[in-house]
């Protein structure tokens, strides 16, 4: 039975709880052992939908040699190719991030204060494939793109393909023949990357595709032949409305099995049984859906950057480096000095023009050094070249990203995680005017009841979850958040009207969360317990 | 009591589908200010008026209808195109899209709109049903244009039909 907590003496909000993952790559990776499959950890894209073109926005994250770096993505036609910036999807996932935050209420004087922090990532996995200058057929074009060579190829013919794919020493994993046949028919492309001679791993960045097409779709099935166990697929979706999965199910989550109490720590768990509790353990949850001003002046502002000339100017290796780091060339994401880091793109290209550096060497720390005029031996920059890539590779693609974000009004945040075997069916995304914004903010209360010398961790307390869920947690416990359903409902979104829902678990979870106290378990109250059962068989007796 | 029990238990297993919507007009506007006839839609391929048609495979594995707009007797910049389709047994919506492009011609048409079938939505069959196309043509303001309607019952591609049939069937 869900209770409303009358909080008697709010103190502070004392916690926010954050929840990230670091998912990387999309497409497809072949390794240059078949019989080895490529662990891909995750998919990211950005997709936006504009009178019948799609522009997608998709993330590589790859570390290795670059010469096995390889990237194989199926398209309807020949796409327009450019590149992007990392610092889109770190700034797509700050804005949008779920977020558990718990609200303290003391009852008393306790003599010490709890507290959650931060929770962080999940790791990723690298792969990647030797990939050569190979025949031209089924070859449509190829060319480059910063640090990119390119080649799009038909897919009339899947022997054709896959005959060039091999002849050019792009391996195909073990059942690659099988998963790539449904995006073989005339017509259709696959777009294959490398990286240029001379680049290195540290050089990849997204890339930005734009094809014809009504809506945008994930090719999961191809990349089932090389993905991980439960691996996130994560999708940012800008339109006009609040965007949906089409072909997939949606789930909400049972908030009461959120831990919130130590930094939502178990929240892709959760995810995780959520989702494999619906059909097909297909189906999506919405992070975030709302306005996109969340993103606004994020990417790029007219007076981000300062200026190329300026830039240029500065020869001097310190004013240089002090110039970026002075100049919104900076990602919001605190370092050890105290102060914001480089934009990943700026760092790889800067470091890329000074002289190389021991290997471990910490490429953040150097250059704050670097800034406060330390590092000897760094006695000269190529400032010129090196503000015209920056401007070029990093500020462009910030400036066009922003423009796509601004003409938008809405942005949508869905998440899922898919093992191999439940990769089936391609996830296609569509949108719906009428459902309501979804918030990534959740935030439940804490109300906790001090005792005489007890400090906030070791007093009883109890939990009211966003969802209404109620816990009496003794002091220094800790309960089972396994226990019930981890999906609260699964429902089906369409292109219009609301939800259809299509299992509501609310009576299952009232049930096994009990009533207030229930839930919780530790050796006293198990014993008091047992002797009022005694004490009372034997007043019946 | 035993078999009521399990009787009982067989019936609560099944998961229930939610009621379809009830039928309405989809919320096409009635009218609009060009005559009926101004506006057609076309098959892009034949480019005579919608009507039976098999897919194409399209987008990474996906399929659709590829039609085209055909205005007459009118140019004005900056319209939007809205097109909805429905099944025709039950108004369930299967697809929608928008398009905006000026009418430079007074014998326009709009060059090929691929109208996205496949993945169907979640349980829902769009192939081998009768399904109504409508567009609504709005300018300035929102004001309605023109409309125009067919109906048409599409099929999976023989060359792919089994995997067609696979996404398209819900």
């Amino acid at each position: 039975m869900r209770q409303l907590v009358t909080a008697l003496t709010v103190i502070s909000l004392c916690a926010i709880g954050l929840v990230s993952r670091r998912a990387e790559a999309c497409g497809c990776f072949a390794p240059p052992d078949p019989t080895v499959p490529i662990v891909q950890a995750g998919e990211r894209i950005l997709f936006s939908v504009e009178n019948g073109v799609v522009t997608a926005h998709v993330q590589i994250q790859y570390a290795g040699d670059a010469a096995d770096f390889g990237w194989l993505l199926p398209l309807p036609s020949v796409p327009t190719l450019s590149l992007g910036s990392e610092e889109v999807f770190t700034q797509l996932t700050t804005a949008t991030q779920p977020e558990y935050r718990v609200t303290q209420v003391f009852n008393g004087a306790c003599g010490g204060r709890g507290g959650v922090g931060l929770a962080n990532a999940a790791p990723g996995a690298e792969s990647g494939v030797d990939f050569s200058q190979g025949g031209p057929s089924p070859l449509v074009t190829q060319s480059s793109i910063g640090p990119y060579d390119y080649a799009v190829l038909r897919a009339d013919s899947k022997t054709e393909m896959l005959n060039w794919l091999t002849n050019n020493r792009y391996f195909i994993p073990v059942g690659t023949d099988e998963s790539v046949t449904p995006y073989i028919n005339p017509g259709a492309y696959f777009l294959a990357l490398k990286l240029k001679s001379g680049k290195s791993a540290g050089d990849i960045q997204p890339v930005v595709l734009t094809y014809p097409s009504q809506l945008p779709m994930i090719p999961i099935v191809l990349t089932s032949v090389a993905a991980q166990p439960n691996m996130g697929v994560l999708v940012w979706m800008l339109g006009d409305a609040r965007a949906i999965p089409r072909n997939y199910n949606h789930v909400i989550i049972n908030d009461a099995q959120i831990d919130w109490l130590n930094r939502a720590q178990n929240y892709n768990d959760v995810i995780i049984r959520a989702v494999s509790e619906t059909p097909e353990k297909h189906a999506f949850v919405t992070e975030y859906a709302g306005t996109s001003g969340v993103m606004a002046t994020r990417l790029w502002t007219q007076s981000r950057f300062g200026s190329q000339t300026e830039l240029a100017s500065r020869t001097n290796p310190s004013d240089f480096v002090s110039y970026l780091y002075e100049n919104g060339f900076t990602s919001p994401t605190r370092n050890s000095f105290g102060s914001d880091p480089l934009i990943a793109g700026v760092r790889s290209i800067v470091m890329a023009g000074l002289p190389a550096q021991p290997p471990g060497t910490n490429e953040e720390n150097f250059l704050q050094n670097l800034r406060f005029g330390g590092n000897a031996g760094v006695s000269s920059i190529d400032s010129a070249a090196l503000a015209a890539q920056i401007f070029e590779l990093v500020v462009e693609p910030l400036r066009e990203a922003q423009t796509l974000v601004d003409s938008h009004p809405k942005l949508t945040r869905l998440y899922t995680t898919l093992s191999p075997e439940d990769m089936t069916r391609d996830p296609v995304f569509s949108f719906n005017p009428e459902l309501p914004d979804v918030s990534n903010i959740h935030t439940a209360t804490q109300t906790v009841n001090c005792g005489f010398l007890n400090t906030a961790g070791n007093s009883p307390s109890t939990l009211v979850t966003e969802q209404g869920w109620t816990f009496s947690i003794p002091g220094g416990s800790t309960r089972d958040l396994t226990v019930g359903p981890a999906a609260l409902r699964i429902e089906t979104l369409r292109e219009e009207g609301g939800p259809e829902l299509l299992t509501d678990n609310t009576p299952r979870i009232e049930q096994t969360q009990n009533c207030g106290g229930c839930s919780a378990v530790d050796p006293a109250s198990l014993t008091l317990l047992a002797l009022g059962t005694l004490l009372l068989r034997r007043r019946r007796a | 009591m035993r078999w009521l029990t399990l009787l009982g238990l067989l019936f609560c297993a099944c998961p229930e589908r939610p009621d379809p919507p009830e039928d309405d007009d989809g919320g096409v506007p009635t009218s609009a200010e060009w005559p009926d006839g101004t506006v057609e839609i076309l098959n892009a391929r034949t480019m005579t008026r919608l009507t039976d048609s098999a897919l194409e495979s399209g987008a990474q594995g996906g399929f659709h209808v590829p039609i085209d707009y055909r205005v007459t007797g009118k140019t004005v910049t900056d319209v939007t195109f809205s097109v909805k389709v429905r099944r025709a047994s039950d108004g369930r919506l299967v697809s929608r899209g928008q398009r905006v492009q000026d009418i430079d011609a007074t014998a326009w048409t709009s060059g090929e709109v691929y109208v996205f079938m496949c993945p169907s939505p979640v349980g829902i069959s769009v192939v081998d049903v009768p399904l109504n196309f409508e567009v609504v043509v709005t300018g300035a303001g929102g004001k309605v244009l023109g409309i125009a309607k067919a109906d048409a019952t599409l099929t999976c591609p023989e060359a792919n039909r089994n995997f067609c049939d696979s996404i398209c069937k819900g």
